[in-house]
This record gives structure tokens, sequence and C-alpha cells, in this order.
């Protein structure tokens, strides 16, 4: 099971790595060209696919991906679209604005293909049947049933998983957003501040704090799994040394606990608490050093004690940063389904951890309900936006403090 | 109002002594003016007093109270910085009031406090506003309209004018010449722009590599001034130093060089100790003629070739070579140069330094 997710984590790299690569390669062929201004721009521009016909003789050349045909007709197409975006600026549109366009369109339509089409897919699945009994009709005919509403109704009304209902989960979720931003930003916060005082070896604390961020999140929600554990890990060793040790804690009440098991819900939301504080605490960090030295002087000359300086200086001074630092934490954590699913996903696992987003990856990728799972999305998708919107309206938050 | 004692204090940060024992005393009501080039310590020793830098050794009063281990909110003082450092996300009236809300004077105390400093700054127009929506002008005022409310035993400024223009800074200086007459109170302000310190002080402390290098009234500090870094440092243009030796022919003293022999119709000091054969003699641009004038002791005459000249406008810039050194002589702009031409120094506004010490020797 994790040799498998360490696998197709690898692919997942291997093909963000590639995308990069080609990113890259593009850049680097449109700075070259950037950099003769005095050339004629249509030829250029119209040759910014070239990295693109490159890409397609790879993937030819690679193996069963495309065939020349195909190849050639898409770096036609694309060849024709530049064209056509060309004259259209020539004779309508802002001539100057006609080579920033043609730069940019490769990258815009292989972004819009990655995004526009997997959600337009989604929504013909989320209407439709596809679960394992419909799904070799389907490979082999490309027939689905059309169910109309149903699997949007079977969200609200039947359980994603064995048990857990989508109204539970819901609440969870909220709750869970709202308990790890909380800890992340007053942990952050704390640690800033302290790091931000004239400390000795301050850039190795900062260093070591900022470390499980640094690591890949998967070792590190592995490893802290591996603490957890009931009988190996290192919270309940210490917990039993220290009953040993003490046997009064014992009789106050503290005694070794499944964690992984009993306490899904609580472990998770440790480990994520621990994963995401370093975040908050870089962005505060540099906001906090932003903040020039003569505000909390001018504060002192007038008065201010310690805390009046933290409230009336720093506090006002960091919001810039704190507002899109929060905003971020908040669809991060809404949507984060590596701990719980690291934590909790093995077969077996509970359900008692499970927010909307790792329930909706169970629901399809351990339960194998497809279609059921696209409405699900669908669903979170639309309620992530109300409250995004709602957000960005009632908070002041994108609004600088030195306006 | 108050006074303000220095005595014997220094700073050191790390093993780098940047203010050596330095003592200074300020009058109730005066207006004290740290002048020095970058770098001398003026801000430092502001900071000292304000309390936003230990003092590493030595003591500083205020009003006899020794201050050293008091935190500057109770030092009752109040300071203008050189960015301003108004708060930014605060109304004007808000910073402003900053200091008095803290201390939680009553709100009608308040109230009459901002508006009395805003009629006085003449800022009553911009209390709403953010300091961003300032001009640089503006937001020096509302920073010295901060201190003025605070009605703080002595006001603190650090170079409160030099990020303004040219324009902007002279009227501000008139205004602050106000404010010290209105207000009454004791004032120090750093700034190492020396017309600021001519125009503003009561006195002046001139500061240099750490040490306070002469104290006094703006006359003083510029036609007496005690060594040849003061002596250059106040007055634009700088005053001329020329290398010489100081010799006797019979009763009459002589200053030589290759250049020049002029008679010394002055007496040295007594017992100022130096070399007879390295002294300096100065004199300042505005002191040196191209034409004789009876109503001046001008000395003997001396011959100097014209480098460069200057127009600029009433007047003009000779830069003359003469022996071995370099002389300005500001001249009547009408004044014909020729290549080579005939000076005369005033000898009544000539000074003598020991070339070694520095010091002034009559
Ligand atoms: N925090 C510090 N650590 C070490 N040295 C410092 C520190 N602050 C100032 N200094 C040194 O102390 C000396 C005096 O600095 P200060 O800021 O008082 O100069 P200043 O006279 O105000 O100059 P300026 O006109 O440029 O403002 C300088 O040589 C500076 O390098
Ligand atoms: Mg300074």
């Amino acid at each position: 099971m994790n040799s498998q997710v360490l696998l197709s984590l690898l692919e997942v790299l291997q093909m963000v790595g590639f995308v990069a690569f080609v990113t890259l390669w593009i850049e680097a062929y449109l700075y070259v060209h950037f950099n003769f201004p005095k050339k004629s721009w249509f030829l250029p521009a119209v040759l910014s696919v070239v990295p693109f016909a490159v890409l397609l003789l790879v993937l030819v050349a690679v193996g069963p991906v495309i065939t020349v045909g195909q190849a050639v007709n898409i770096y036609l197409y694309s060849l024709l679209a530049e064209a056509l975006l060309s004259s259209f600026f020539r004779y309508k549109g802002d001539k100057k604005l006609a080579l920033p366009y043609m730069l940019i369109m490769p990258g815009f339509v292989g972004l819009a293909l990655l995004i526009a089409y997997p959600l337009v897919f989604e929504v013909y699945l989320a209407f439709h049947d596809l679960k394992l009994t419909t799904l070799k009709v389907w490979s082999e005919t490309g027939y689905l049933p059309f169910v109309n509403f149903e699997h949007f109704y079977d969200v609200f009304t039947k359980s994603p998983l064995s048990e857990v209902s989508f109204w539970q989960l819901l609440g969870r979720t909220l709750w869970w957003t709202v308990v790890n931003v909380f800890f992340h930003v007053a942990g952050g916060l704390a640690l800033a501040l302290l790091l931000n005082n004239e400390i000795r070896l301050r850039g190795l604390y900062r260093t070591l704090l900022v470390i499980p961020w640094a690591m890949p999140c998967v070792v590190a929600v592995l490893a802290m799994r591996g603490e957890f554990h009931s009988e190996y890990g290192f919270i309940n060793i210490m917990i039993g040394r220290l009953t040993d040790a003490f046997p009064m804690l014992a009789q106050l009440g503290m005694h070794k606990v499944q964690w992984l098991s009993q306490h899904a819900f609580l472990t998770c939301t440790i480990i994520n608490v621990w994963l995401g504080i370093p975040f908050m605490m870089v962005v505060i960090l540099g906001g906090l050093q932003s903040i020039p030295k003569s505000y909390y002087e001018a504060a002192s000359i007038d008065g201010a004690s310690r805390f009046q300086k933290f409230r009336h200086v720093t506090l006002p001074l960091l919001r810039p940063v704190l507002a899109p630092a929060v905003t971020l934490g908040t669809v991060w954590t809404f949507n984060n389904i590596n701990v719980i699913y690291l934590v909790t996903g093995q077969s077996g696992g509970t359900e008692e951890a499970d927010i909307l987003v790792s329930a909706l990856y169970k629901a399809a990728f351990t339960f194998n309900r497809f279609s059921y799972s696209a409405a699900f999305a669908l669903v979170i998708f639309v309620l992530l936006a109300v409250i995004s919107l709602m957000w960005l309206k009632f908070s002041k938050g994108t609004e600088s403090a030195y306006d | 109002m108050a006074s303000v004692t220095f005595s014997n204090v220094k700073k050191i940060y790390g093993d780098n002594e940047v203010l050596h024992k330095v003592n200074l005393e300020i009058q109730d009501k005066e207006f004290l003016i740290l002048v020095g080039p970058s770098g001398c310590g003026k801000s430092t020793l502001l900071r000292m007093l304000a309390g936003l830098e230990e003092i590493s050794s030595g003591e500083i009063a205020i009003d006899g109270q020794v201050v050293n281990d008091l935190p500057p909110r109770d030092r009752q003082l109040a300071m203008v910085f050189q960015d301003y450092a108004l708060y930014p996300h605060m109304t004007v009236e808000e910073n402003m009031s900053f200091g008095l809300r803290i201390r939680k004077l009553p709100q009608e105390e308040i109230d009459s406090r901002v508006m009395d400093a805003a009629n006085t700054l003449q800022i009553q127009k911009f209390l709403k506003r953010k300091p961003r929506q300032l001009s640089g002008g503006q937001r020096q005022r509302v920073a010295i309209g901060r201190a003025i409310v605070r009605k703080p035993k002595v006001f603190l400024f650090d170079e409160p004018l030099s990020n303004l223009d040219a324009k902007l800074r002279e009227e501000m200086r008139v205004e602050l010449a106000k404010l010290h007459k209105k207000l009454g109170a004791t004032m120090v302000y750093v700034t190492h722009d020396q017309v600021e310190a001519m125009t503003l002080a009561s006195r002046i402390a001139v500061m240099h590599a750490g040490y306070i290098q002469q104290i006094g009234t703006p006359i003083e500090v510029y036609s007496r001034p005690d060594n040849i870094f003061v002596a250059g440092f106040i007055g634009s243009p700088t005053m001329n130093f020329m290398d010489g030796s100081l010799e006797t022919e019979g009763e009459l003293l002589y200053f030589k060089n290759e250049a020049m022999k002029l008679r010394v119709p002055f007496p040295l000091c007594e017992g100022a100790e130096f070399d007879r054969n390295a002294v300096v003699l100065g004199v300042r641009p505005e002191d040196v003629y191209t034409e004789r004038k009876l109503d001046k002791n001008l000395g003997d005459m001396v011959r100097a070739k014209v480098e460069v000249v200057e127009l600029l406008g009433h007047r003009k810039n000779v830069y003359l070579e003469c022996g071995k050194s370099r002389l300005l002589a500001t001249v009547p702009a009408l004044f014909k140069t020729e290549e080579a031409m005939f000076l005369w120094f005033d000898m009544d506004r000539v000074h003598l330094f020991d070339k070694a010490s520095g010091k002034r020797i009559c």
C-alpha cells in the first residue's frame, strides 16, 4: 500500500518535472527572442510554436503516445491559430499587443486543456453512472447510463463511505479548518515573534523549525504516523515512561491510547498543526522583519508598553501579510487530503477523521464510486467557491495596512 | 521644561568606541544643535538621551535626575525621526494622539491638544488622512505635531529636514525657529547641515569622530573656531588653509611659506604649545580681497595664479593657486579676473593653528 503511494507520487513528480522542463524550454526560447526586438515580431511569434513541434517530435519518438500524423496536425493547427491571432491584432486590435498574446497562447492553450477538459469530463460523469459494474461496458462501447441528478441527491442522503454522512463530514471539515488555521497562526505568530528577537543561533533555529515544511509532506506525515503508533511510537513510549516514573500522573488519568484508531481526528489535527506552523511562521517572520524599527522606537517614546506596541503597531502592520496567508491556509486546510489519507487511508482505517476531500478521495479510489464522487467533488467545489467569495467580501483582506 | 546634562558619556558597540567621554550641558529653553559629519555619533548621542540606546558608561540627567535606567516612556521626551516614523495605519489625528491615548488622558484634553497643535502647524485639513496621503512636508509637520501634543520636557530632532527639498527645508527651518520661540522648550537637534545649525541654534556643539570639538554660539564657532576641524566644517564655502612657519624678525612676527610672507599683527595665545615650523593659516574665502580696502586691516600682498572662475550670480568663486596651496576667493560678480592676481587677507579674521594638534594658537 505505502510503496504504491510512493510510486504514484514518484510518477506525479516525474510529470511535474516534465512540465517544468518544457516550460523552461519555452521560456528560454521566448527570452532569446525578446532580445532581438528589431526583428519583425510576426515571424518569431509564429515560431514560438517551435518548441511545441519539438515536444511533439519527442512524443512521437518516445513511444505510442501520438502518431506522426496527429503530431503534424496539432502543429499545423497551432501555426494556424497563431497566424489568426496575429492577423486579428494586425487589423483589429492594438498592434503592440499581438506579440505578447501570441507568445502567451501556447501556454494558455495548454493550461486551458489541463483545466477545462477534466472539468467538463467531471460534469459529464456526475450526470451519468460510472461505477465498477458499468466500467467494462463503458470502456468497450463508450456507453454510460444517464441518471440526471441522482448522484447529487445521493451525496446529501447517502454516506460517501460506509457510515459517516455528508453533514457530519461538512461539520468536521469546518471544525478541522478552524482549529488548524487557528493553531497555525497562533503557533506561527508565537515562533515568529521569538525568532524576530536578537537571539544567538537564530539562523539555526529558523532552519530547524522550517524543516517540517521543507520535507516532502508524505515523508513527514508517514514519519509522524509512526510516532503515534500504539506500541512503537514515541508518544506512547514516552507516556509509558512518564507514568512509570511518576505514578501520580497515571492516577491523574494519563495512559497510553490507540492514537491511530481511537483518536484519529486528534492525531491528524496534531500532525497537521505541526506541519502547517512553519509556513505561517515564515510568512509572519517576513512580515515582522518588514516593519521598520523606527515605528517601535516612536511607540516607545510615545510611552507604549511591550504589549501595547504589539497591539497597536505589530498586529495592524502584519495584517497585509496575515490576511492572504490565512486565506491561503484556509483553502489548503479545507482541501488537505494528504494528512488524513496517509494517516487513516490504509484498509481497515477509520472514518472518524475524514473530512470532505479525504472522503471524496476514498469514495472514488477505495470504494470505486466514480460518478458519485464526481458529483460529490462538484458539490465541494461550489461550497468552497461560496465560502471564498464570502470571505473575500467580508474581510477587507486584500487591503493593505499601508493604504 | 528642562535642562539636560551629559557627563562622561561613552558608547561602545562591541569593541568599537563611537563616543568618547562626552560632556555637554544643555540649558533650559535652549535650542542646542549637534552638528558633525556623517558617522560622528550625533544620532547615537541623541538616541541615548531618548532611551533608545544603552549608555555604556557615564550619566545622562534630565532636570538633575539621572535617567540612565529609565525606559523611554518615563523620560518625558518627544522625538521627531528623520523618516518621520508616522504609523502608516493610523490617521494623522490618531498618530498625533497615540501617545496621549496610551497615557489614558481624558478625551477632551486629547482633542484640545491635537486641535491646538494642528492649528499651530496648519494641518487641520489633513487630520483624517493617512500619512501615505500626505506630502513630505506635511508628514514632517505631523511628526512635529505628534511631539508637540505630548508637552514633553525636551524635544529631540534627528535630521528632521534632510528628506525635504531645498525650498521646503528653508520654510520648515523658519517654522521651527518660530515654534521654538512659541513653545519656549528645550530642543536638541541633530543635523549635518551647517546652515541649519547656524540659523537655528542657540548653541552649536560640533562633533567629530566621537568627540565634541567645540560648543558655543553660532558666532563664536564661526569666528573663533577652536581647531582646524571646526574651522573647516563650519562655514560655506570652506575655509582656505595654508601650511607655513612662524618666524620672528626683530620685534615682528611673520607667517612664511614658499609663496608669501605675512606679518602677523596679533599676539599668539599665551601658553599655547606648538611647533613654529609647522603651523596652518586659515582664512575664509570672503576674507580674501582682490583690491585694497582702506576700512579693513588688510595684510601683506600675496601673488596667486587663477585656475578656475565660477559665476554664481551675485558673486564669483575664484580658485587660485598660491605656492603649494589652493585658495578660494569669493569676489563681486563684476570683478574682472586676470591670469595672475594680487590678494590681501583680512588680518583681523585670519586664524592660526598648530599643524600637528590642529589646535588654535591665536
Ligand atoms: N548598532 C550599531 N552597531 C555598531 N555600530 C554602530 C551602530 N549604530 C551606529 N554605529 C556606529 O556608530 C557611529 C555613529 O553612528 P551615528 O548613527 O550616531 O552617526 P551619525 O553622526 O548620526 O551619522 P549620520 O549623519 O550619517 O546620521 C558610526 O560609526 C556607526 O557605524
Ligand atoms: Mg544619524
